[in-house]
């Protein structure tokens, strides 16, 4: 009986070329065909794949006799929900214009709100985006702007009309297609190198946000206009809250019982870790940490926990050495402690040590840890031994709450930065100097801000510098000046860069107005 | 309590008020029902989940020191057997010859979670029998070669056996790690265990050598830097001499790992012996066996659950250790719902059904089964059945046990069919036997096609063979002495009986049917007669032998025997007590997506937030979607750089709609075109905090996706 088993897995054959041609000749046809049987779906994948390679039969066909034998998973996936292929699939790039498009659709499909009255409600029959705009704008200027956006826009629609037709067309079959057959997977990948491989990054438009009539917003002005923003949808963020809230006492259930919590999920998660922290776990030992800051390390997570929980003094060799009397003295006392630790995927504890470093901490006896994680691909900071020591237990607690909190450390796009650190940063470092050095400095701040409206200053030059610093005697030679200038360099007060013929420029990367700001006051 | 704002601060550390602190977290504290309340019920169902619980984490780890028994011994017997002419004195310092370093190779498999507990079994297992110093390292301690000797030295000599006072412990860090340091104190210690009476304090045990050896046992191999490993190697293997070093190398993948990581120069310089750990798939068998077929414990999983989890184990990680914290999170979850309540032994289940209310009758009478048993009874009994309280509670009583013997009678019958078709070509129904339970799990078990497959192959089966599987069989049997059945065992016995009396005699006949057609056929001449007779033969039914016909017997009386006593639990009145089956919530707390939930959020807020606004056909966008969705929506419709001024543009054309009111002014346009723009900035900057997008210095103000496609 051992003989047939032996069989049983595995039937590898060998063919000639032709008859592998022939194989896939014969089987293309059933590609439509509504038969669907394993093996003729094992040959449609093995027709594309023989198309892309054009060789390598052997392979294919032990994959054939392969298949029958793989067994596939049936309770992993969940069959409501998003679908996995929906969640990572491939979208072919569109081209400019497509985001107004989709808004223009979306906005003709909408129902016309009672609260708008007399509105025309005509607007949201063909051209709704220019009209909104128009009436949107005051300036003419933008105005002309905006309607010259709109143009270049539809001559550039009108012109290849034809073609697009047919380009949609395939598209439309191609999505048709990919409703979940399986030999879509070359063309796939053929997609994904066509998209990524060329030179240009795929069509955009060449507009830029100069062309707002609003200047960028700093970070406080930010806020204060988010103040204004309406507030929708309160009373069904409301519910879905309160439902989060349902599950504190079986938090703390499957807490106590040695799991720990991860919540993920669209929205912030600070106002419901806060409402779980000053509710249930009002008498208890508490950390939270703040995985977004910035300039978190895991040092500071350790030193917390021994000088303030534990309120030890005295310093540790090693992260190890600290882990393990975090560790030792837990065990020794029993004392608990809940830690907390917003976006444990934060950019400072991504890193596989930081993330080594917690999961020994989530095996200390007493430690629970209640993290929350939002990015995407968050959950590829664990192999499968540290999300086995962490032993979570996921929740998805989405709340649509805004991350304030967690962006504003961010670099944001369009936000101007303030730039009141480097200011300060610039005062600081130019008080430890001599007064020379300081005068240095101040001259080429001087030529500078001489040069700021001329967009192709490149910098002041070595030589012009030295000459304008021997007139005011700050210094006496080459050397003394480079010496100067390394220290510039070194706290990153002025850049370097080489001009195109080989002249060596000097540049303060500030912007006008601060510079401006720093020689009205220069040292408060 | 703020924790937010801090531009210096990240942690935050809260202490209750003194006086204030509770003493220790109580998991009782929190089995509560669902209006929160804390009453007889669940503190009944906390207290039976916590000694159900600890009872099978018990059992389990019982299972955990004994699946790995054998390569235990062999183990610690290679390392007791490993320096058998060593000598500390000073002539026979000569004597040893070679300098390889013994060294065991102890390949554990990839299921990297549940090495902890096999290497802590054998430290403690090597100082229980060999040697009180064992020393264990991992890679994550092992950066540099200062770490790896001060790490070996601080196990060693902060070894407990040695240490009478405190003193020695703080010595200990103070002295610089080197092996001369090392060969001091073994020499040392060892002179001090020979002479016992002079460190009156100890009683030490005497089962160690004179010289007992030095383990270091390396958990994972291949975590560990390969030039610190080499220089270490080499170290050790100068001291051999004066040190007996073992080595012992937990090993992941293959030996070969070995080779890559250390050279030739390197690698000759240890004499390896290979020993194979125990795959976790028969750990998982075992474990199976232990807790969920077994009668021992009423809690059981059903057929979703255990699918899942079974699939966790097979498709993600091969970690036992996953599979017993699932099976923990399966029972907390069930014992927190009402019908946890019954779940425990006959007793205290007989008394709790007594003492139920009429509301908690009621919960139970609106479990499927039980409608459905009810749906089967004459109308008058139906009325009682609904109705009549105390009835109810002996029906109760009596489904419950027959549950309960169908689970006495279940095990055994399923383990024989496992036994009888475990074999077969093709396995039909499943080569393990959590296959079979899964499948039996999940309905009749005759009804699938997998058992179809299975008789029509046993109806075919060669005497020898069939003998043999039934010897299986009765083996499986006898071992349950939890259950009785001996009747079956009989009645399979006598069948074996039977077929051997059979003897030679059946074959005999066996032959002569056969022969007859032949003598016809040599005498047949034309091909038209010929196909005639042969239709003719086919026609007609052949004669069974006597084997044929016992084994018929055989196999339909074994069929009997499976349709009684491996009904599908979910056919069963009340299963719901004993079986937990809610497998989305298993999977939603085990095995989640939160990326499939965020790009829901962002795509269908619908699905949160039941606003019927919300709803949206053929991909458009409503206006009235919270902004990061908007902005979300929009952004999937861009190749790989996204212009922040389209971007915009389209953004507030489609949010202002929703919100215009006629005849705004300048200023009051301008505010709203500013709030607008905040509005926009903050879903970008959310967008990019949840990942999809980036900024670039390709093109001025755009922004690169980071994802494809999507929905």
């Amino acid at each position: 009986m051992a003989a047939p088993r032996a069989n049983g897995s595995m039937e590898v054959q060998f063919v000639g070329d032709e008859d592998v041609a022939q194989h896939v000749e014969d089987k293309r046809p059933t590609l439509r065909s509504s038969s669907r049987t394993a093996k003729s779906s094992s040959a449609q994948r093995n027709a594309g794949v023989l198309h892309l390679t054009n060789q390598d039969q052997d392979s294919s066909e032990e994959e054939d006799g392969q298949e029958e034998s793989i067994q596939h998973p049936t309770a992993l996936v969940d069959q409501k929900g998003v679908a996995g292929s929906e969640v990572y699939s491939f979208k072919t790039p569109k081209r400019t214009g497509q985001m107004t498009r989709l808004a223009e659709d979306s906005l003709k499909n909408q129902t016309p709100k009672p609260t708008s009255g007399k509105t025309p409600v005509r607007r949201s029959a063909r051209k709704p985006a220019r009209k909104t705009k128009a009436s949107s704008r005051a300036s003419s200027s933008d105005e002309s702007e905006s309607d010259d956006s709109g143009e270049s826009d539809s001559s550039a629609e009108e012109e290849p009309a034809k073609p697009r037709k047919q380009q949609a067309s395939t598209t439309s079959t191609k999505k048709r297609r990919g409703g979940g057959q399986d030999n879509v997977l070359p063309e796939m990948v053929e997609e994904y190198f066509h998209a990524h491989g060329g030179a240009r990054p795929g069509p955009t438009s060449d507009r830029t946000l100069s062309r707002l009539n609003i200047p960028r917003m700093d970070q406080a002005r930010l806020q204060s206009a988010l103040q204004h923003a309406p507030a929708a949808h309160i009373q069904h963020l409301q519910q879905l809250y309160q439902e989060h809230r349902c599950h504190f006492h079986k938090w703390m259930l499957q807490l106590s019982n040695g799991f720990n919590l991860l919540l993920y999920g669209l929205g912030s998660k600070r106002v419901l870790i806060d409402q779980f922290r000053s509710t249930i776990l009002r008498d208890t030992v508490q950390m939270v940490v703040n995985g977004y800051f910035p300039s978190i390390t895991v040092k500071h997570i350790l030193n917390s926990i021994t000088e303030e929980v534990l309120e030890h003094t005295g310093s540790f060799r090693s992260v190890q050495d600290q882990l393990t009397f975090i560790k030792d003295t837990f065990e020794e006392t029993g004392e608990e402690l809940f830690l907390f630790i917003h976006n444990i995927d934060g950019p400072m504890l991504r890193g596989e040590k930081v993330q080594a470093v917690l999961c020994q901490l989530a095996q200390v006896g007493g430690v629970r840890i209640i993290a929350t994680i939002d990015h995407i691909n968050a959950p590829l900071i664990w192999d499968q031994n540290k999300s086995s020591r962490f032993n979570w237990l996921w929740y998805d607690v989405t709340s649509y709450e805004p991350y304030v909190e967690e962006t504003s450390y961010e670099n944001s796009l369009m936000v101007q930065q303030s730039g009141v650190l480097a200011l300060s940063s610039l005062v600081h470092v130019l008080r430890s100097l001599t007064p020379n050095a300081r005068g240095v400095f101040h001259l080429l701040a001087l030529y500078q801000l001489e040069h700021k409206d001329d967009s192709s200053y490149i910098g002041m030059s070595f030589h012009d510098l030295y000459q304008r610093c021997r007139e005011k005697f700050l210094v006496h030679s080459h050397l003394t000046l480079r010496a100067q200038l390394t220290e510039f360099k070194d706290h990153k007060l002025i850049r370097t860069k080489k001009g195109s013929d080989g002249v060596e420029n000097l540049l303060i990367p500030l912007d006008g107005a601060m510079l401006a700001e720093y020689m009205e006051n220069p040292m408060t | 309590m703020s924790t937010s704002g801090s531009v210096s601060k990240a942690c935050f550390v809260f202490k209750p008020k003194a006086g204030k602190r509770k003493k220790k977290l109580n998991p009782a504290d929190y089995f509560v029902d669902e209006s929160g309340a804390r009453t007889e019920a669940t503190r009944a169902r906390c207290e039976t989940y916590q000694i159900l619980w600890e009872d099978m984490n018990k059992d389990i780890e019982a299972l955990q020191t004994d699946i790995h028994k054998k390569v235990f011994d062999d183990l610690v017997g290679y390392v007791g057997s490993t320096h058998p002419g060593f000598c500390l004195g000073e002539e026979t310092q000569h004597k040893v010859s070679s300098n390889e370093i013994p060294t065991a190779a102890l390949v554990t498999g990839v299921n990297m979670p549940d090495h902890g507990m096999i290497f802590s079994n054998l430290t403690s297992l090597l100082q229980d029998n060999i040697t009180p110093y064992v020393a264990r390292l991992q890679a994550k301690d092992c950066s540099a070669m200062k770490n790896i000797m001060s790490k070996v030295i601080m196990q060693f000599m902060g070894n407990k056996e040695l240490l009478d006072d405190d003193d020695d412990e703080v010595q200990v860090k103070r002295i610089s790690p080197t092996m001369p340091v090392l060969c001091g104190w073994y020499a040392d210690s060892v002179k001090r265990s020979q002479s016992p009476n002079k460190s009156p304090s100890k009683k030490r045990k005497t089962s160690y050598g004179q010289y007992p050896p030095l383990v270091i046992v390396m958990e994972d191999l291949e975590g560990f830097p390969a030039q610190v490993l080499q220089d270490f190697i080499i170290i050790c293997s100068q001291y051999l001499s004066r040190l007996p070093l073992v080595l012992v190398f937990g090993i992941a993948t293959t030996v070969t790992a070995v080779h890559t990581l250390l050279p030739h120069s390197v690698s000759s310089l240890l004499c390896m012996e290979k020993f194979q750990a125990q795959p976790s798939t028969e750990y998982l068998s075992q474990v199976i066996n232990k807790t969920l077929l077994s009668t021992k414990y009423p809690f059981k999983l059903g057929h979703r659950v255990f699918q899942l989890l079974l699939d966790i184990f097979l498709y993600h990680d091969f970690s036992v250790v996953n599979f017993i914290r699932g099976l923990q999170f399966a029972m907390l979850e069930h014992f927190f719902n009402d019908l946890g309540m019954l779940c425990c032994g006959v007793k205290l289940r007989t008394s709790r059904i007594r003492a139920m209310d009429h509301r908690e009758l009621e919960a139970i009478r609106k479990t499927s089964s039980f409608r459905r048993y009810v749906e089967l009874q004459k109308p008058q009994e139906q009325r009682d059945l609904l109705l009549n309280d105390k009835l109810t509670k002996d029906v109760f009583i009596s489904l419950l046990k027959d549950l309960d013997s169908y689970h006495t009678m279940c095990y055994p019958i399923l383990h024989c069919l496992h036994a009888l078709t475990c074999g077969l070509p093709r396995h039909p129904l499943g080569k393990q036997l959590r296959e079979l339970y899964s499948l039996v799990l999940e309905s009749n078990v005759w009804e699938t096609q997998g058992y179809k497959d299975a008789f029509n192959l046993l109806r075919l089966m060669a005497r020898d063979d069939l003998v043999s599987v039934l010897g299986q069989c009765v083996e499986k049997l006898e071992g349950w002495t939890e259950s009785d059945v001996s009747d079956v065992i009989m009645e399979v016995q006598t069948y074996m009986a039977q077929l051997d009396s059979l003897g030679d005699g059946s074959q005999e006949e066996q032959e002569e049917p056969e022969e007859r057609p032949k003598e016809r056929l040599s005498k047949t001449t034309k091909l038209h007669d010929l196909q005639n007779r042969l239709r003719e033969s086919a026609k007609q039914k052949k004669k069974l032998t006597k084997y044929e016909v016992l084994r018929n017997k055989i196999l339909d009386y074994l069929d009997e025997i499976f349709r009684t006593h491996l009904p599908s639990p979910t056919t069963l009145p009340l299963h719901e007590v004993y079986y937990y089956d809610r497998v989305s919530t298993l999977r939603r707390h085990m095995n989640a997506a939160p990326r499939a939930a965020i790009q829901t959020a962002l795509s269908n807020p619908y699905y949160y937030l039941q606003d019927e606004t919300l709803k949206s056909e053929d991909g458009t966008i409503p206006n009235t979607a919270p902004d990061v969705c908007i902005a979300y929506k929009l952004h999937l419709e861009c190749g790989r750089l996204i212009n922040l001024y389209d971007w915009l543009q389209a953004f507030v054309m489609l949010v202002h709609s929703g919100e215009e009111n006629d005849g705004a002014g300048t200023s009051k346009q301008n505010k709203v075109d500013e709030v607008l723009q905040a509005r926009f900035i903050r879903a970008v900057s959310e967008l990019q905090f949840l990942g999809f997008i980036k900024p670039t210095k390709r093109k001025t103000d755009h922004v690169a996706r980071l994802t494809w496609g999507g929905c």
